[in-house]
């Protein structure tokens, strides 16, 4: 338990490190990002006097590593800035948008993983069997595929052609019911977790196939154990540890998958406030965005080590 | 009725070009009690033999027929829930390699508990005490924590020691053992033959144990059956076959390792040309024909099983015309060592890692090659002796220490070295298969090595790799072969011709045979020592085989934990006193003769890193003859002999008193494990 | 010697046996695939029946005809023409990306890895933070940064590959550093550039050129998903993506002008992922690698 304790701490400690570091790199981009802010919030027409009291008003006189430093102490404080476009602070703004995103990516991990751990084992058990092919082959064109062209093939079969599922989603407000709403999150999910979930299988049949052909599960099934223990306790634990990572991987995959999937279907979420952010130049809430999915992915990241070395003691004791 | 009866067995497996035949034709039987000790070479097929014994088919097996006959019930026809009865309770197989045949996810402790509870439906209460006493029987010390570790977490004695408890957890009537000490240092392969022997005499099980090594098979079988290429070639009482070997393969086998204190100046090794071919089809002619010594016209067709004597059988036409052993031939070397130092390396000290988790590989080692002479580099895993071979050749930069080869002294770094250095300075690395350049052809790979010494025009450069193939016995054609269309032996005859194509001066060989078969191994020692012989090179040789070293040797030195603990001349080491340790590891050799059943000397704990920073002698914790407290507290001084010394409190005479009567006849000592 | 490898050469080919045939079919298809579209990528501008990016070629959202094979889109544009069009567009920018990116970053992990020490440390540390961002954010963020601009998407484009790919061709040449030819070639005075890319490159080269075909799949999705999200190519340089986008909005009336763009993107990318696995016998071991 020591050693597993100490793992932790390591991995938190190296989980701030990623995160300061994401910073510096999401501040730095973001400052080269063209166009004056001032000048966004005051119009064409503002006078220089007007810009220069302004930019002094926000600091963006200061030297950049003083704007970091502002900007950083700010986020430690629970302040994430104030958002030039809407000119209200950025956490109000963020919460209602985050919520739908979060329901959303939620829904495709429940979706995906589960069915991608259970028929990348099965395939695995069945090698190549007609129906390891058939799934192993479906998974190729899945997980190739750009999520705004599953979707919009999707739209056009359930909603122009069959007219079975509403062509976009969230926009009702609060006046929806529950059916309504799952209806109308049926095809953003299924669009959103496809490449995930072709990529869980592929990695999950990959890993228990190798451990299947291990000396060690020749070894369990010379014990004379029955298939269903050795599949449990010796397979399992083994092949699942690779997977996890590829779990936390697809979370990261998500976040890209959120732009374009809340973008198809005008989902108000943050993955298309922020195309709406970087359109309309409002760093501070372009800044908040990313640092909330590099966080979320970071601790996917972290979750999937401590998980990969619960399952697996050789983790981390090289 | 024989416990196992085993009748026409064969086994094919199916690939890319053809079917294969990997076993054919193998019938005997075995008693309770019995142990069959089936010897053969790499590709004979004797792990595929094992697992059809147990009704295992192994990946690719396209065909299992025959008849095997467990206790009454055949198991290659009887359904899977038989099979599954019958493994782990009545028949059990431990593999070769611990570590991966050990779940990694899983404490040790569970992996024995699991088999008990399947097959007797122990409580888990019950199986605590019986996993308690299934460590107990094999040795591992009770009230550890042993059972409760992974198997990373521990040695690989250890580890060899929890798969034959999970094997013996249930008193099985049969136990395979596939080649179960050949990963692990010699001390230990002792140690665990040792606890083989004494679970045979306890519970009388029956053995099937699977060895290329004719020294362990001669140390616990019974019976021995010779394998080659998927058949039975010879079988019959362990005394048959290592005093009176009828089959020519047998016997070339038994004359190509050195015999106790046989050196290259008293005979050559024999070996055997050619290679074992891949069986696609039933041969007509002799599986042995093309490498056999002996063939006669008869050998065209195959020949039946012939009674040499009562139950010593052989598959050979002319086996009762030679059944001597081949008569010794002249020395393999007539070359002597001059008084010329082509090396002469000083307080050579090496550490990887940084402060925290530092390993001191190499601590003010020394040594001298004289020119023509081979230094004889031995230790087990872990003694740091590639380590030193590595930066003497500048391939780690040593952290201390001088080195003057050829009467200068010379950097540490490679890069820093003059090209003439680099040039006469050669090396022939362990691993046949990583040696080569898989995309380049030998001929490429042989040129750019010649031209980056010196430039040479394409013709001349054609002239010399011509004559660096011949050298190693190879012919022009095999410049345009890439390196997997080779065997182990043939890649590492490439090798030894790029080393051996820029005059070298010193050629350090990191364990040049420790990846080849028995009869390979005997063919380059002697292509070594003929290319010494026209080159008058020196060699510093490394291995972990002592009785090879011992064989091919001027000068030895042994290494213990990065520490040199004993040199000399080879020959002095023939009489005792020698170093503890020394003696333990010539203790540990396997001789190929079923008699040499001494009394042995064994080491206790295994090897670790903290005893390098005690003030004592390094071996003070595994010592069987320590002194006292100051083996603990004082670094022991050299102790010189005439032609040798070591590092040992105990002086000449009395360490000469404690081994009278020849190096390693003592009482074993008690073991313990850590 | 070991059993294990006793065994080796018997059972070694079996596997490889039963892949080995149709490892050819499954590398015929698709490739084929690819072969058509590059030649519809050099030869589709003349083959076009109308101009890509005139308007009013026909009347506005006509359903495929023989005059507009598949329709027309809100601006009266022949979606034929700009499918055509489009494929030069997007293989010469993806292809660029992906060369720059894997290129760069494969001699990046290359010499780290056969480095080691301090060099690597660091390289590595930075490879850490870039991929700390999802590759379309980082895509996204970088793009804007620089303005839009067809170099400025290939260069973004390969600054989210060059991290992945230096840390493929690192743990691809890791193993090999030890081996025997590395140290005989070390040995014989070579430089570490000789090391690297004479004798290490031509052994890591099928998981490189693995490595290229999964980073062109990629780049077409992330070019794709840059033009559909309106960061990509500019408008009136006709792009699959932005078309899509574009007729997202009357999709239920005209649905075959986000159909037809939508299988353009579909069939290619599928195929050159196809090649990808085809050309890599341990397909999905490279999932993680690939995300």
């Amino acid at each position: 338990m020591n050693s597993l304790a100490r793992f932790v701490v390591r991995r938190l400690a190296l989980l701030v490190l990623t995160l300061f570091a994401v910073s510096v790199l999401i501040f730095s981009i973001t400052q080269l990002l063209p166009g004056d802010v001032a000048t966004m919030i005051l119009g064409m027409q503002a006078t220089p006097q007007d810009l220069a009291t302004l930019r002094a008003q926000l600091g963006l006189d200061q030297p950049a590593i003083v704007q970091f430093g502002r900007w950083l102490a700010g986020i430690l404080q629970g302040d994430l800035g104030t958002s030039t476009r809407f000119q209200r602070p950025v956490i109000d703004i963020i919460g209602p948008p985050l919520r739908n995103s979060l329901v959303l990516g939620a829904a495709g991990i429940l979706f995906a993983v589960p069915l991608g751990l259970a028929l990348g084992l099965f395939c695995a058990l069945r090698r190549n069997s007609a129906a390891d092919y058939a799934i192993s082959s479906i998974t190729i064109f899945a997980a190739a595929m750009p999520e705004f062209v599953t979707g919009g093939l999707m739209i056009i079969v359930f909603s122009t052609w069959l007219g079975w599922l509403p062509p976009f989603a969230g926009a009702g407000g609060t006046t929806r019911t529950l059916v309504q709403s799952a209806s109308e999150l049926i095809m953003p999910v299924a669009s959103l977790s496809l490449v995930i979930l072709a990529y869980i299988l592929r990695m999950m049949r990959a890993s228990t196939v190798e451990v299947l052909d291990s000396a060690f599960v020749k070894a369990a099934l010379l014990k004379g154990l029955d298939r269903r223990r050795v599949i449990l306790f010796h397979v399992l634990p083994v092949a699942l540890g690779p997977t996890l990572s590829v779990i936390a991987l697809s979370i990261g995959w998500m976040a890209g998958g959120l732009v374009i999937v809340e973008s198809l279907f005008g989902y108000p979420g943050i993955g298309r406030m922020l195309v709406f952010v970087i359109r309309n130049r409002d760093v501070p809430l372009l800044q908040a965005i990313t640092l909330i999915i590099a966080a979320v992915y970071a601790i996917a990241n972290l979750a999937a080590d401590i998980g990969q070395r619960l399952l697996d003691p050789r983790v981390g004791t090289a | 009725m024989a416990l196992l009866e085993v009748a026409d067995l064969a086994v094919d497996y199916s690939s890319a070009r053809g079917t294969v035949q990997a076993v054919r034709d193998v019938t005997f039987e075995l008693e309770r009690d019995e142990v069959l000790g089936i010897v053969g070479e790499s590709g004979s097929g004797k792990s595929t033999l094992a697992h059809a014994i147990l009704g295992y088919r192994l990946k690719g097996t396209s065909r299992l027929q025959g008849r095997v006959t467990f206790d009454g019930v055949s198991l290659l026809d009887c359904p899977p829930a038989v099979l599954r009865r019958t493994w782990g309770r009545r028949m059990a197989i431990v593999h070769q390699n611990p570590l991966a045949s050990l779940t990694p996810t899983m404490r040790v402790g569970e992996q024995i508990a699991e088999t008990l509870r399947q097959h007797r439906g122990a409580t888990h209460v019950d199986s605590r005490s019986a996993v308690a006493a299934c460590l107990r029987s094999v040795g591992l010390p009770e009230g550890s924590d042993i059972a409760r570790r992974y198997p990373h977490q521990l040695s690989g004695g250890q580890r060899q020691r929890i798969t034959i408890a999970i094997a013996l957890s249930l008193e099985p009537d049969l136990m395979i053992l596939d080649e179960p000490t050949t990963n692990l240092d010699a001390t230990t392969e002792a140690v665990i033959l040792d606890l083989l022997g004494e679970i045979k005499a306890r519970t009388h099980t029956a053995m099937v144990y699977i060895s290329h090594n004719l020294g362990v098979i001669a140390r616990v079988a019974t019976r021995v059956a010779v394998m080659y290429a998927g058949e039975f070639v010879e079988y019959g009482r362990v005394d048959d076959i290592f005093r009176s070997p009828a089959h020519p393969y047998t016997r070339a086998l038994l004359a190509c390792r050195p015999r106790a204190g046989q050196t290259k100046r008293d005979a050559s090794l024999q070996w055997i040309g050619g290679e074992i071919r891949v069986r696609q089809e039933r041969a007509v002619e002799c599986i042995f024909r093309d490498r056999c010594p002996a063939k006669t016209d008869p050998c065209a067709v195959a020949p039946g099983w012939s009674d040499m004597a009562s139950g010593h059988s052989v598959r050979c036409w002319n086996a009762s015309v030679s059944a001597q052993i081949a008569p010794a031939s002249g020395p393999a070397t007539d070359l002597q060592p001059t008084d010329d130092i082509v090396l002469d390396a000083s307080q050579i000290r090496k550490t990887f890692g940084r402060r925290s988790n530092s390993v001191r590989a190499v601590n003010d080692v020394s040594m001298r090659v004289r020119r023509g002479a081979i230094v004889g580099l031995v230790g087990e895993s872990g003694s740091g002796k590639s380590t030193l071979l590595r930066c003497i050749a500048g391939l780690e930069v040593a952290d201390g220490g001088k080195t003057a080869y050829l009467g200068a002294d010379i950097p540490a770094s490679l890069a820093a070295r003059d090209r003439e250095i680099l040039k006469t300075m050669q090396m022939v690395f362990q691993d046949p298969e990583s040696t080569l350049n898989p995309s380049l052809t030998i001929g490429t790979t042989l040129r750019r090595h010649l031209k980056s010494f010196r430039p040479v025009d394409s013709s001349e450069a054609d002239r010399r790799i011509e004559r660096a193939l011949e050298q190693v016995r190879l012919g022009p054609q095999y410049q345009h072969r890439l390196p997997r269309e080779l065997s182990g032996g043939e890649k590492q005859r490439i090798a030894i011709a790029r080393a051996f194509l820029s005059a070298p001066e010193l050629v350090l060989c990191d364990e040049p045979l420790s990846s080849l078969d028995v009869s390979v191994q005997s063919a380059i020692c002697q292509l070594l020592l003929d290319l010494q012989r026209d080159s008058h090179a020196s060699y510093v040789f490394v291995s972990h085989d002592l009785s090879i070293v011992r064989y091919m040797a001027d000068r030895i030195t042994v290494m213990y934990l990065g520490e040199v603990i004993e040199e000399g001349s080879a020959q002095s080491f023939d009489q005792p006193p020698v170093h503890p340790y020394t003696e333990a590891l010539f203790s540990a050799t396997q001789l190929p003769d079923p008699a040499a059943k001494s009394q042995r000397v064994r080491l206790v704990g295994q090897i670790s890193e903290a005893d390098k920073y005690g003030l004592g002698c390094i071996f003070n914790s595994r010592c069987h003859r320590r002194k006292g407290p100051e083996c603990a507290d004082a670094f022991p001084p050299w102790q010189e002999l005439p032609e040798r010394r070591y590092r040992c409190h105990w002086s000449a005479p009395e360490l000469r008193g404690l081994q009278e009567g020849g190096i390693g006849a003592t009482p074993v000592a008690p073991y313990a494990d850590r | 010697m070991t059993d294990q490898a006793a065994a080796a050469p018997l059972t070694a080919g079996v596997e490889s046996g039963r892949t080995g045939r149709s490892w050819r079919a499954r590398l015929v298809v698709p490739a084929a695939v690819v072969l058509i579209y590059l030649l519809l990528a050099a030869f589709g501008e003349a083959l076009a029946p109308y101009s890509a990016t005139d308007f009013n070629t026909g009347p506005p959202l006509n359903a495929p005809s023989w005059a507009h094979l598949f329709g027309t889109d809100g601006f009266g544009r022949d979606v034929f023409s700009r499918v055509l069009v489009g494929t030069r567009t997007i293989l010469l920018l993806s292809i660029a990306a992906t060369l720059f990116g894997v290129g760069v970053g494969g001699g990046i992990g290359l010499v780290s890895g056969y480095r080691g020490g301090m060099l690597d440390e660091i390289l590595m540390r930075l490879v850490d933070i870039l991929l700390a961002l999802p590759g379309l954010l980082l895509a996204i963020l970088i793009l804007t940064s620089l303005g839009p601009s067809s170099l400025n998407l290939v260069v973004s484009i390969a600054i989210v590959f060059v991290p992945k790919s230096a840390r493929i061709a690192r743990s691809a040449i890791l193993p090999l550093r030890g081996h025997g030819y590395v140290e005989a070639a070390r040995l014989r005075g070579a430089s570490t550039t000789m090391i690297v890319f004479r004798e290490l490159l031509p052994n890591v080269l099928p998981e490189l050129i693995v490595e290229f075909c999964l980073r062109f799949a990629y780049a077409l999705l992330l070019i794709s998903s840059l033009g559909f999200l309106g960061f990509g190519v500019q408008p009136p340089t006709p792009d699959w993506g932005l078309m899509i986008s574009e007729a997202r909005n009357y999709v239920s009336i005209a649905p075959w002008a986000v159909l037809f763009p939508a299988l353009a993107i579909g069939i290619l990318v599928v195929a050159v992922n196809a090649l990808a696995d085809a050309l890599a016998s341990t397909g999905e071991r490279r999932a993680e690698q690939y995300l």
